[in-house]
C-alpha cells in the first residue's frame, strides 16, 4: 500500500518549522507560513470527516485560531508540528458533532473498497462493493477511524500513532485488528 | 459517535479552492489579546493602591497630634 508522502519531512523542514515556531510565539504574524503550508492538509482532514463544505472551512479557521492561541504551549517533540495541528483538528472536529454543528460522515472512492477487498482475498466484484459498503456502516467509531486515517488517507502508522495519541506500533496492531472486524463483519453478510 | 452517512466517490475540491479561502488576517485578529479593562488593569490597582496607602497616612498624621492633645486633656482631668 502507498503512503501519503505529505507527513514525511526531512530534518530541515522541521527544524525550519521550529525556527517559525519560536518566531509565531513571539509574534503571531509570524504564523503565516506555518498556516500557509497546512491550511489544505488540516482541511482535507476535516472536510473528509462531515458532508458541509462550510463547516468544515470554518471549524479548519477555528483549528489554527486555538494553535495560534496555545502556541505557547507547544513543546517540540521531535515530531512535525501537522501532528500537534491534527489532534487540535481531531478534538474540534468531534466539538463540532457534539454541538450538532455537523454530521459525522465518511468520505470513500470506489478504489479504496476494491483495495480492501483485496486485502480480503475476494474478487473485486460490484456485489462485494455493496457488500463492503455495508459492512463500513456497521463499524464502530473508533475501528471506522482507524480505517479512514490507513486505508483511505493512507497515512503512515507512525502518523495515525501521532494523530491519535498512541505509539507506532498500537497504531499498527489497531488498524489491523480493525481491519479483520470489517472482514468478519463482511464474510458474515 | 455515530456515523451518519458514508458518501462514495464525493468530487475532490482543488488545491486552488481550498487556498483562495485561506485568511490569516481573520487568524490573527482572533487571536490579538483583548485590551484589558482599566479597572483589571495592574497599573489601576497600583496607583489605588498607592493613593489608599497614602490617604491612610495623611490621616494618621494629622489625626495624631490631635489625639495626643485630647489624650493629654484627658490625663490631666483624671489627676486633678
Amino acid at each position: 500500500m502507498t503512503v501519503n508522502p505529505m507527513y514525511h519531512q526531512t530534518n530541515q523542514r522541521i527544524e525550519e518549522e521550529l525556527c517559525w515556531i519560536q518566531s509565531a510565539q513571539k509574534n503571531p504574524e509570524s504564523f503565516g507560513p506555518l498556516y500557509r503550508r497546512y491550511h489544505e492538509q488540516i482541511f482535507r482532514y476535516i472536510h473528509q470527516r462531515m458532508s458541509d463544505e462550510e463547516t468544515a472551512f470554518d471549524v479548519t479557521s477555528q483549528v489554527f485560531m486555538k494553535a495560534l492561541n496555545n502556541l505557547h504551549r507547544y513543546e517540540f517533540r521531535g515530531v512535525p508540528f501537522s501532528s500537534w495541528l491534527y489532534r487540535i483538528a481531531k478534538s474540534e472536529l468531534y466539538q463540532a458533532f457534539r454541538d450538532k454543528k455537523a454530521e459525522r460522515t465518511v468520505n470513500i472512492e470506489t478504489y479504496h473498497l476494491f483495495e480492501i477487498i483485496e486485502e480480503f482475498d475476494e474478487d473485486t466484484t460490484e456485489a462485494n462493493k455493496k457488500m463492503l459498503f455495508e459492512s463500513l456502516s456497521k463499524l464502530k467509531e473508533r475501528d471506522m477511524q482507524l480505517l479512514e486515517l490507513r486505508f483511505f488517507e493512507k497515512r503512515s502508522f507512525r502518523e495515525i500513532g501521532e494523530i491519535l495519541d498512541i505509539t507506532e506500533n498500537n497504531a499498527k496492531v489497531k488498524s489491523f485488528r480493525a481491519l479483520e472486524k470489517l472482514k468478519k463483519i463482511f464474510n458474515n453478510k | 459517535m455515530e456515523i451518519k452517512t458514508i458518501q462514495l466517490d464525493r468530487s475532490r475540491l482543488s488545491s486552488e479552492f481550498i487556498a483562495s479561502r485561506q485568511n490569516f488576517k481573520q487568524i490573527v485578529k482572533c487571536c490579538e489579546t483583548p485590551s484589558i479593562s482599566p479597572f483589571k488593569s495592574p497599573l489601576f490597582f497600583g496607583a489605588m493602591g498607592l493613593s489608599s496607602l497614602s490617604l491612610i497616612v495623611f490621616l494618621n498624621l494629622n489625626d495624631h497630634p490631635q489625639a495626643s492633645k485630647e489624650n493629654s486633656k484627658n490625663k490631666g482631668v483624671e489627676m486633678r
